[in-house]
This record gives C-alpha cells, structure tokens and sequence, in this order.
C-alpha cells in the first residue's frame, strides 16, 4: 500500500510543487497571510509573495537584535512533523533546481557529483550571514545576496522601476552573477542549492531524524541495487541512510524500490 | 525458524520510543514559541508595521 501511495504522490508531485509556487505568489491574499512564515525560500520581495520569507524574517530579527520566537517556533512545528518535506514538495526554489536539472541531457551537461562532506556549509551559511552578520552589520546580507530573491524580485523589480535601475550597482552584478553560477551549477548537479547553500534546509535538516514522517528501510528485502539513489532528487543512498538530514521526503525512492524496501512512517 | 512474534524489529528496540518521545517535545516546545511569539506581537506583519510608524 506504501508503493501504491507513493507512486500516486510522486505522480502529482510537480503539479504540487507549480501549484505551489503559483500559490505562493498570488498577491491578493496579502492581506492577511504575510503574517505566515512561507514554508519555501520564496522571497518577500517578490511584489506577487502571499507568505513572509522565514530567512528574511530571521535576518530582520537578527538586525534589531531580537529573538524570533514566532518564526522558529512555525519552522519547528514542520519540521518536528514533516522534517525537510516543504523542501520536496512546496519550495519554488527546489522546484526550479528539479526543473534545471532535468535539461541536463537536453542540454549534453555533464553530471558533476559533488562530496557530501560539503554539506556542513549550509549551517555555516545558517549560522553566519543569516544570523551574525545581519547581527553585527545590521543588513541582511543572505537576502542580498540570494538568488531567489534575485530571480523573484531583484530582477522584475528593476525591470518595471526606473528609479531602481538608477541605483544599479555592483551589488546587483554580484547578485546576477551569484544566481547566473547557480543556474548553470543547477544543471550538473542535484539540488545543489539545497544541498550546500539553503539555511532553511539547515534548519529542518536535524529535524529528519525525529520527525513525525520519515522512511523506514526493510534491509532483509533490500538488495542494495541503487534505484532509490539514482532517482533522489538530493542524491541519498537511502538503503543506508532513510532518515538522512538530507532528505526532502519526496518519496521518489518508493516508487522505484523493486523490493518495496521502502517504507513511509507516521507516528 | 523463527516465530513471527519474535522476530526483532525497530519497534521492539529502545531507539524509536526515544525518537518519538524527543519528537513530542519538539512539537510542545514548537507550539510554546509561537504562542510566545504571537503574544508577543512578533507575527512579521505586525513587526513590520511597527518599524514603519
């Protein structure tokens, strides 16, 4: 029954992900659901954002030095319930790395695989330029440089407003350049963005191990063939490691187990 | 053969309960900051209109 779901799921998994995204950026709920940390990296300055940007919500209260009980309190809720699965199915900035990396062949990319070991550089984005420098600096510097914020809203924002493509600097340059590197990067590489860069992710990465939902892993039925790594979006050998803080819950390897080793789990 | 019953699973071990258990907390703990969030006026709308005035 697990396969069955999963394989239903995985189905409508991308319709959710643009629905999402659509969602996310509908403006007319403004109103009232700027209020709502967005469960995604979808920028608040993106003149259509119906959610407020948790990482740029954490620098605003890293700039006036106080402590975001609000906002980590909602990323805690998901992610004691669901782990990283926003990351999987809602983030508009995954979504885009998914689709990126999906004109790879189209495109003859090479695939460049690149060590887990540089993992650990997204708590230290997490740690020092959401948390410390905007602290220190009293800027907030992640959003100056994030390439969904540029995508979202640094670019249409300067398209549309003349008196802001006036003040076009090398910080933009920097800014296009930074996102230019990742879309090119997007398309060799699996998620890279969520795998090495997203501070979000770093915060509800440690969440997969006792989180709620989580995969489960039937090693006398596993014959270690692979299927559940090739197909992961994030690149996890999931026969050793279900729980990996690395996982966006997508549930892609249920579907392709041939043993139906994999296992979806509720408490 | 072993019996059924008796076939050692995680759910017999002491690591899932643990889980679960730390799991609770997280959501109390959770839940706790955003009632204490909230009444605090810490909802980013409201914050942000309180660095506009």
């Amino acid at each position: 029954m697990s396969r069955v779901i999963a394989f239903l799921l995985t189905a409508k998994r991308r319709w959710v992900q643009a629905v999402s995204f659509i969602v996310m950026n509908s403006y007319f709920l403004q109103a009232f659901s700027k209020a709502i940390p967005c469960p995604g990296l979808n920028c608040y300055a993106c003149p259509g954002a119906i959610f407020a940007c948790p990482i740029g919500t954490l620098q605003h209260f890293a700039v006036t030095g106080q402590i975001p009980f609000y906002t980590l309190g909602v990323l805690g809720l998901l992610g004691a319930l669901v782990g990283r699965l926003a990351c999987g199915w809602l983030c508009p900035f995954g979504w885009l790395q998914e689709l990126m990396y999906g004109l790879r062949r189209g495109l003859h990319r090479p695939k460049w695989q690149v060590s887990e070991r540089w993992g650990w550089l997204r708590y230290v984005f997490l740690i020092v330029l959401v948390g410390l420098v905007p602290f220190l600096t009293h800027e907030p510097w992640f959003s100056k440089l994030c390439p969904q914020g540029t995508l979202q809203a640094g670019i249409p924002l300067v398209l549309v407003y003349a008196d802001l493509r006036a003040q076009v600097g090398w910080l933009y340059v920097l800014k296009i350049a930074i996102l230019l590197g990742f879309l090119v990067w997007m398309m060799s590489t699996k998620r890279p963005f969520c795998r090495f860069v997203c501070p979000l992710g770093a915060i509800w990465s440690p969440f997969n191990r006792v989180s709620a939902l989580r995969l489960a892993v039937d090693q006398e039925t596993c014959t270690q063939c692979g299927a559940c790594q090739r197909v992961c979006p994030v690149d996890i050998p999931v026969h050793e490691d279900p729980d990996s803080s690395r996982c966006i819950r997508c549930v892609e390897c249920i579907r392709v187990c041939p043993e139906a080793s994999i296992r979806l789990m509720g408490e | 053969m072993i019996p059924r019953d008796h076939v050692p699973s995680a759910e017999s071990e002491g690591c899932p309960r643990r889980r679960v258990i730390v799991n609770r907390m997280l959501v109390v703990i959770a839940s706790g900051l955003i009632l204490l969030g909230v009444s605090m006026g810490q909802t980013f709308v409201t914050w942000l209109n309180a660095t506009l005035l």
